[in-house]
Formats: structure tokens, C-alpha cells, sequence
């Protein structure tokens, strides 16, 4: 009889055991929990839930570090409450490491990474400073605490330069666009609760040689970032802000001058967040080449020299502006500039004299197509301002810059001369070669005797161009044209009451070929 | 000592009267009319515009010969333009053509046929050693009034 019941016993004894002894899996929150003394024990990896039971109640919970590493925490939202959490790291007083508040109702906050070594940290839950305070005595919130191993990545709290996380140039480091808000950072003058990331390496340059610093961030969904590089005194040396979603930053040739420590600092704009995609941050430092630009040279004080007519440069993002000045070895002269860029890039290129005037303009061109100025004259040293309309920010947006003699005899083409008031004077010249220098050029010339005079002209473009010739009166009124196609020679008279302007006006162009008219006193 | 006298006297005579032969004149007006290159001058002009607002800048481009050879000189219709030139002695066919300021387009355009003076040609005879100046004076209605005149 009591080997049949045997069975029976083994399973109700089973039973019995099971039910005594399974715990639930979770812990709840013991009140009072209201001050860091009173704050109850929560195993990583636990949950613990625990209850806003009234207006004022706080929450504090103690966590045990044994090993250097990352920590989360994940606090579920409840219903018509905007809860917060407070991370800190227990000392004399505690010390607040991160404050989470997404400021919104019923819903859960994330603490996505903080970096702890062995101790103990506090954890306090509480009602967001931006609601009327409530409390819900039906619902519990859940909190859950992991970590991980800590392995080379960005070490939270990183938000100020004084905790920007190291990083060693080579090394790829990993960080998270999270939490979208910062209340500790409410008093920054420009954006007020952004959270940032900051990062720092150390810089030690040989008998004063300049390093060259590629910087960029990898693209994260749902992000725009923008990636900001600061000097030594915490200056900003160069910013990249492509105003994109989900595309990457990048800080090409950035020029690093002095030795010290640098800092890089990413944000997200716009208060936008991933909890779950990390940014991969890369810095790499070489030897600068003079023959590439060094950054930041956005404006004339900062141009980099052309040193022997030629320089490579990089757009590093879509409002970077590059500026170079060149002062040519062989003295005054006409020279010919080419602007060649990479496929994906249209940049569009400003000259400007010793006086900051603006000499030329060529024309923006098909992303790929150089651009060529063929007549610059330079007589002390020019400036050239470059920058693109199109960037796509995973496309090589590198150019070269040439800027080369050019020796033709009779070039009398100034630029700028697109007006009367600016029309080259002929004096006795009685040949003229010019350039259709820009899509659309316009050259004047001006034409002055003693007397009237009879003049034959013979005009001819260049070969791949197509040019009308005006003679004008003594106010500039067009008299006569005559156009000029494929290199074609025209030829006429005119009578020059004392004085005239040539007009040269462009309707197909020629980079490569001048432009030449004979003038025959008759 | 009378033979020598006689002789000094023949020779002040030869070159007084060498200095004072009748085509000596002749000689020097041809070359200054080949060293100014005009023994033609064509003058145009409009002697009954009184309202400002007719008198547009405007010049005449002048043909001989139906060759366009040059243009007057450039002024108001009411001022007298001038064009020169050089020809051989013959008979020429002078023609012009009138031409004024466009102002919205800071150019010269050819006036229509039916604005044109008329007659807008004449024939004149270039005689050596003269300057012949051929006067077109045009009225309101275009109608061009011809005069020639001979200078020496």
C-alpha cells in the first residue's frame, strides 16, 4: 500500500518544495528607500519594482560594483507619471554621475552606458522636474540594471572637456548618442540640456612640424550629429555639421600646430537619440605634406600657402570653405588656375587679389568637371576661395588646385575688365590677345588717339570658341559687331572718334585658346 | 668784272623766278590735301529739329561707289556729322545711310528705308587740286536738300 502511494508522495512533496522555495523574479522595494542611508540593495541584472505611493516619494536603490565596467538601466514608464532617475557614485556626499529625464509622461528612460569601476553607486528613481507631481498607487515601475565588460569605448559621464573619455589616434572607439537629454547641462548658452560627448587625445610634435588629423564619426540612424574639434585652450579649431540624418561626420586635413592635449567633442541635434546603434569614432594623425591643405583654413587669415603651384585639398563637409594664397616665385604675370575635383563634388572657386577684391568667379560646373580660369593675373600674390555645392558625405570630395605660368605674348586680358570703367587701356598695341576667361565673359578694351582714326580690325576666337567683337563710340555705344566662330578670322573697319572700346563678349568658351585682334591704322 | 656781275644777276633772276612759277600753289594744296587724306567731305545734317526730344545722337555710314567706306563722325542730328575721304579725280556715287542711338540697348541701329533721307545719294565730280563738300541738309519729313561746294 505505501509503495503505490510512493509516487503520489514523491510529487506533492515535489510540489511542495517548489512552491517554498521559488522566489519571484524580482525584487521589491522596501520603504522606506526615501534617502541614500535608507537605500534599498538591487542586484545587477534583477529587476526591482517599486511604487510612487505618493506625491513626494523618492526612491533610492544601492548598487554593488565589483569590476570596472559598463552599466545600464532601464526604468519601465508609469501611467500619467514623468519619472526620472538619478545615477551616482557613492562618496562624501555622493556624487551625481547622470540624470535621465526624457521630460515626457508614462514613459520608461534609459540609461544606455555609464562607465563604473568596483564600488558602490546609488540609483535614485523620482518624478521629472517639468510635470506637476502625482502619485499611482496601482502600479509598479520596474527597474533593471545590467553591465558589461568595459572594452576601450567612450566612458559616461563624458559630457564636459574635464571628463572627455581618452582616445588613442588608430584606435576606433565606440560611444552612444543617448540620453537625448541632459538636464545637468541646463546652463549651456546655445543648446540647454544637449548631451555631448567629449574626447581628448595628447598631441607631441617634432621641432614644431605640423600633424595632419583625420577625424569623423561614423553615421548613426535616426541621428544628426555633427563632430567638433577644439585646440589645446578648448578654441574651436574646426566643426563638421552635414545637417544630414543617419550620415556621418568627418574632419579631413585638420592641421594640429601645437603640442597639448586636443578635444574632439559629437553631439546629436535636435534632442534625437539611439539607445541601440553606437557611433564608431576614429582619429587618425600624420605627418602634414605641404602639398595638401591643413585645416581649419576657412577664412583669409587662415589661408594655406600654394608652394609650388599645386595643393590637394578635401572637403570635410558640406559648408567647409577652403582658402589658399599664392604668391607666385616668378614674379608678376598671367597665370592659368585649374580647380580638378573628384566626381562627386562640383566646387566652385573665388579669386581674390592682395586687396581682398574679388578678381573672378569661374562658373560652378558638372560635379567631376574642372574648372579653369585661364588668364589670372597675379602681380603681388591672389587668394582663392573654394567650396562645393554638392557633397555626399561617403564620396571622395578631394581636388587639386594647379596654378601654372602662362607665357603668351600680347595677353593684355585684366580681369576683371567686364565694363567700361574697368576696360584695359590699348594705348599703342596694335595686337591684342585675351580668354574667355568665365562661362559668359565680357572684356573691354579702350581705344584712345589724337584724332580720328580708321582701324582694321581682325578678330578670331579661339578655336573651340564663338565671340562677338563690338566697336563703340567714345560713350561706349556699340557702333558695329562681328562674331567669330571656331576660330575664324573677321574682318572690318571702323572709324574711332578719338576714343572706343573693343568689346569681347563670350558665347561659346575656350579655356585653352586665346582670342586675337590685329589693329590696322589706315 | 661786268661779266661776273652779269652772271650773279642772271642767277638771283633764275631763282627769284623759279620761287614764284604758278604751279607752285597747285602743288602744295594736292599735298595737303593727300597729307590729310580728304579731297571729299560729306556733311550731313538736320537744320529743322527744334524739339530736343527729336534730336537723337546718330551718324551716317557713307558708301562710294556702293562700298561702304567709313561712317560720319558721331552727334545730335541737328549738329553737323563729317565724314572725309580721299579719291581720285572722277565722278563717285556717294551714298548714306542714316543710323541713330538705341538707347535701351546702348547701340546704333539703321533707321527704316522709309526714314532714310531722301534722296539719300548723290553724284558728285572730285576735280583736282579741290575739296568738294557735299552738304546733305534734311528736313523733318526727311527730305534731304543737296549742295556741293568746291575749296581749294
Amino acid at each position: 500500500m505505501f509503495y503505490k502511494l510512493l509516487p503520489t508522495i514523491f510529487i506533492i512533496t515535489g510540489l511542495l518544495v517548489f512552491t517554498f522555495s521559488c522566489k519571484p523574479g524580482y525584487d521589491r522595494e522596501q520603504e522606506p528607500n526615501n534617502t541614500f542611508a535608507e537605500a534599498n540593495d538591487l542586484t545587477i541584472g534583477r529587476p526591482m519594482q517599486g511604487m510612487i505611493d505618493s506625491v513626494d516619494d523618492v526612491d533610492y536603490y544601492k548598487i554593488f560594483v565589483e569590476s570596472r565596467s559598463v552599466l545600464s538601466a532601464e526604468l519601465t514608464g508609469l501611467r500619467g507619471i514623468n519619472l526620472s532617475m538619478k545615477f551616482f557614485k557613492h562618496d562624501s556626499p555622493p556624487v551625481l554621475l547622470k540624470h535621465i529625464d526624457d521630460a515626457r509622461k508614462s514613459s520608461p528612460e534609459f540609461l544606455t552606458n555609464v562607465y563604473v569601476e568596483p564600488g558602490i553607486y546609488y540609483i535614485k528613481v523620482e518624478q521629472g522636474a517639468r510635470d506637476p507631481k502625482s502619485a499611482n498607487t496601482e502600479n509598479y515601475y520596474t527597474l533593471r540594471v545590467k553591465t558589461r565588460d568595459y572594452f576601450y569605448e567612450e566612458k559616461e559621464p563624458n559630457d564636459t572637456p574635464e571628463q572627455a573619455t581618452e582616445i588613442l589616434p588608430g584606435h576606433d572607439m565606440r560611444g552612444y548618442f543617448s540620453p537625448a537629454y541632459n538636464p545637468m547641462n541646463s546652463d549651456d548658452p546655445d543648446h540647454p540640456y544637449r548631451e555631448y560627448d567629449w574626447f581628448k587625445f595628447d598631441v607631441q610634435l617634432r621641432h614644431d612640424r605640423p600633424l595632419s588629423a583625420e577625424i569623423s564619426i561614423s553615421g548613426v540612424p535616426n541621428i544628426d550629429s555633427s563632430l567638433s574639434l577644439f585646440d589645446p585652450d578648448l578654441e574651436l579649431i574646426t566643426r563638421s555639421e552635414h545637417n544630414r540624418t543617419g550620415e556621418p561626420e568627418n574632419l579631413s586635413n585638420v592641421g594640429l600646430t601645437r603640442s597639448g592635449t586636443y578635444y574632439i567633442r559629437t553631439e546629436a541635434k535636435g534632442y534625437m537619440v539611439n539607445y541601440d546603434t553606437p557611433y564608431k569614432l576614429s582619429v587618425n594623425l600624420n605627418h602634414h605634406n605641404p602639398l595638401y591643405e591643413l585645416e581649419p583654413n576657412d577664412t583669409i587669415e587662415q589661408a594655406n600657402p600654394i608652394k609650388d603651384g599645386l595643393i590637394y585639398g578635401d572637403f570635410g563637409h558640406q559648408q567647409d570653405i577652403d582658402v589658399f594664397y599664392y604668391k607666385p616665385r616668378e614674379g608678376p604675370g598671367f597665370y592659368r588656375v585649374e580647380l580638378t575635383p573628384s566626381p562627386s563634388i562640383n566646387p566652385e572657386m573665388r579669386i581674390l587679389d592682395a586687396n581682398e577684391n574679388t578678381v573672378a568667379e569661374p562658373g560652378r560646373r558638372e560635379p567631376g568637371s574642372t574648372v579653369i580660369y585661364p588668364n589670372l593675373h597675379i602681380s603681388e600674390y591672389v587668394y582663392f576661395v573654394l567650396s562645393t555645392g554638392l557633397f555626399i558625405p561617403d564620396k571622395s570630395s578631394e581636388y587639386a588646385l594647379n596654378v601654372e605660368r602662362v607665357e603668351i605674348k600680347g595677353l593684355v586680358d585684366y580681369e576683371p575688365n567686364d565694363t567700361r570703367s574697368e576696360a584695359v587701356r590699348l594705348e599703342d598695341r596694335d595686337i591684342i590677345k585675351g580668354f574667355t576667361s568665365i562661362e559668359g565673359d565680357v572684356d573691354f578694351f579702350l581705344l584712345e588717339f589724337n584724332t580720328r582714326k580708321r582701324i582694321e580690325f581682325e578678330a578670331a576666337g579661339g578655336k573651340n570658341s564663338h565671340i562677338k567683337v563690338s566697336i563703340t563710340d567714345p560713350m561706349g555705344y556699340t557702333i558695329s559687331e562681328y562674331e567669330s566662330k571656331e576660330g575664324r578670322t573677321v574682318t572690318f573697319t571702323e572709324m574711332i572718334d578719338q576714343k572706343g572700346y573693343i568689346i569681347v563678349e563670350s558665347i561659346l568658351e575656350d579655356y585653352d585658346n586665346p582670342y586675337i585682334i590685329n589693329l590696322r591704322k589706315k | 668784272m661786268i661779266k661776273k656781275g652779269l652772271f650773279f644777276t642772271l642767277l638771283l633772276y633764275v631763282l627769284s623766278g623759279c620761287s614764284h612759277a604758278p604751279d607752285t600753289i597747285s602743288t602744295e594744296t594736292e599735298k595737303d590735301i593727300r597729307d590729310i587724306n580728304t579731297n571729299l567731305r560729306v556733311v550731313v545734317y538736320n537744320d529743322e529739329i527744334t524739339d530736343p526730344k527729336d534730336d537723337y545722337r546718330s551718324f551716317y555710314k557713307v558708301f562710294i561707289n556702293k562700298i561702304e567706306e567709313g561712317r560720319t563722325t558721331i552727334g545730335l542730328e541737328s549738329q553737323k556729322k563729317v565724314f572725309e575721304i580721299y579719291l581720285s579725280p572722277n565722278r563717285h556715287l556717294v551714298h548714306i545711310e542714316k543710323w541713330i542711338l538705341d538707347e535701351k540697348n546702348n547701340r546704333y541701329v539703321k533707321v527704316n528705308n522709309v526714314d532714310q533721307p531722301k534722296p539719300d545719294f548723290a553724284y558728285v565730280d572730285v576735280q583736282e587740286h579741290k575739296i568738294l563738300e557735299l552738304n546733305f541738309s534734311i528736313n523733318l519729313s526727311n527730305s534731304a536738300s543737296i549742295s556741293i561746294d568746291y575749296h581749294r
